[in-house]
């Protein structure tokens, strides 16, 4: 009798799957870092001169860089507490009529807008020349465009929040609603009120603890997405600070080579925060790989 | 009590205009004849963009077929790609980092890892045609469809799998008369949520198509720069009126974390 050894996978389709995975996946992703690191250390490229840390020294010695990075942290922060201010608002407080009805079928409108077009949209609605200022002049407020705040292509990227947090406030309002019931937090509300609770109380101490944990992992992942934006900072953002992943193809795109390995170091930093990021999110005890739950 | 509820309501309505608001001012400045400062409504309306793209006599229509083409691929390609390996995938002992793996491309910004593989796709002679893009988008959409399936591989699904082999059916017909069409509704979801990755895509199609693969996210961006507000307003339209329509047919197409 034959004694068959233990084999890594047990059939060939699932060789296959698995191999396909690892294909379209792992390698390309390992490629990739594994390039920009031999690449930002000096070992590849067309002005490569033997393996050296000048790249790296350079590209985090420049002050552009941790203005980039800091702005892009301000951005993605910025961003988020406003849109889960909001959300929770809205489910908490208009919960009833965003449950159906034309404000219900309202709330999923913005999901079918790509970022290129909000970021479009935010332009022609808040720049010097668009929608809001028109108004404000026949309403005889100021009397040309220039005298309209500057809110697209500023300093404090009120343009990007506004279009991030358009894009993201349904979204979390639709997906706190729907936490609220499958999380039964009514019936947790309803006994902290027989026990005596407030309504301050039971908002303060049940209901909106219960959604900010369970919303925890999506909170990070909108987070990650918000920091690697690149649309919406390229159309509203402006030349300096920029976000890190306008930066970084800017370095790559231009025509000087000695930019393309700091570019790769920005690269591989922004790659870095995300992967500590993530795995805060799989620490998280309510966090699931079935994006269902 | 009534009045607090019907002041609730009205913030609601109040809200829900603002939401759609921007539909109504796409499809407005796509249909402008001029609308300079500081006009707050346009001189006049004109169909003709929208009946030039309707007869193909737009550059717009071109991109349209060619989005529609991509978008159509990677969504069918990921999605049973997606079905098949997240199968193995669930029930192999490494399922945890298999998992953990999954997320890392489909998290991270699509530019950045274009920025990252873009000398892999030179080499591979896949800039700058369309081969290339789908590949690139292919490689956001697939963990991402991997990662939506995982959930479906319970041990329910693995004992009626068993079942049916018991039963005499043969593995495809396990597939084919029990897996897929449960999986069905899934399996919708799967297609029209990575349709609407690649429909959305811009970063990564720019940079592996090098300008030359020229979608709808291209030509937007492409008329802002020309400062041709109407026609970008018009292929802005054109890229909201799918998942419009998915909309109507279906709430749940659209809401699923994409990013």
């Amino acid at each position: 009798m034959k004694i068959s050894g233990q084999t890594l996978f047990s059939s060939k389709p699932e060789a296959a799957g698995i191999l396909l995975f690892l294909l379209l996946t792992v390698a390309p992703l390992m490629a990739g870092i594994i390039y920009a690191l031999l690449y930002s250390f000096g070992v590849i490229g067309l002005m490569s001169e033997g393996m050296t840390l000048a790249y790296w020294q350079q590209a985090l010695g420049r002050q552009e860089f941790w203005f980039s990075l800091g702005y892009t942290f301000y951005i993605a922060l910025a961003t988020i507490v406003l849109t889960i201010t909001g959300a929770l608002s809205l489910s908490l407080f208009l919960k009833k009529p965003f449950r159906q009805g034309f404000p219900g079928f309202s709330l999923y409108v913005p999901l079918a807008f790509p970022a290129i077009v909000v970021a479009f949209l935010v332009f022609q609605v808040a720049s010097q020349s668009g929608l809001l200022s028109r108004m404000l002049w026949q309403l005889g407020l100021i009397s040309d465009s220039a005298a309209f705040p500057e809110l697209v292509n500023d300093p404090f990227g009120i343009g990007i929040i506004a279009a991030h947090t358009f894009m993201a406030m349904p979204f979390f309002t639709l997906y706190f609603i729907n936490l609220y019931d499958g999380e039964r937090i009514r019936e947790y509300v309803r006994v902290a009120g027989s026990l005596g609770a407030s309504r301050m109380q039971q908002l303060q101490r049940v209901e909106i603890p219960i959604l900010l944990r369970r919303a925890f992992p999506t909170i990070i992942l909108y987070t990650i997405f918000v920091l690697g934006s690149y649309e919406i900072p390229l159309i509203l953002g402006r030349q300096s600070p920029q976000m890190m992943s306008v930066m970084i193809i800017n370095k790559l795109r231009k025509f000087s080579l000695s930019t393309i390995p700091e570019a790769y170091v920005a690269a591989l930093v922004f790659v870095g925060i995300i992967i500590v990021l993530l795995i805060i999110i799989f620490k998280t005890r309510t966090f699931s790989y079935d994006l269902d739950k | 009590m009534t009045s607090t509820s019907s002041h609730l309501t009205y913030i609601a309505r109040v809200l829900a205009v603002s939401f759609l608001f921007p539909v109504a001012f796409l499809l407005l400045l796509s249909v402008s004849a001029g609308w300079v400062f500081p006009e707050v409504i346009p001189d006049g309306l004109t169909m003709e963009r929208w009946v030039r793209l309707a007869t193909g006599n737009n550059e717009l229509f071109g991109s349209l077929l060619l989005s529609l083409g991509i978008a159509f691929s990677v969504a069918t390609i990921s999605t049973f790609g997606g079905f098949f390996t997240s199968k193995h995938l669930a029930y192999h002992p490494g399922r945890s980092l298999w998992m953990r793996l999954s997320y890392f491309p489909f998290v991270l910004s699509p530019i950045i890892y274009a920025a990252l593989l873009y000398f892999y796709f030179i080499s591979a002679g896949l800039t700058g045609n369309l081969f290339g893009v789908i590949l690139g988008q292919l490689l956001i959409a697939f963990p991402y469809s991997v990662i939506l399936f995982s959930g479906f591989w319970s041990v329910r699904m693995q004992n009626m799998e068993q079942l049916v082999q018991t039963l005499g059916g043969s593995k495809w017909q396990a597939y084919r008369r029990v897996l897929l069409p449960m999986a069905r509704g899934l399996i919708l979801v799967c297609f029209f949520q990575t349709f609407l990755i690649s429909w959305f895509e811009y970063g990564l199609t720019t940079l592996i198509g090098v300008g030359k693969v020229q979608t709808l996210t291209l030509k937007v961006f492409q008329y802002i720069n020309e400062a041709n507000f109407y026609n970008a307003a018009l292929s802005s339209s054109l890229l909201v009126l799918p998942p419009i329509i998915l909309l109507y047919f279906n709430k749940k197409y659209l809401f699923k974390k994409r990013w």
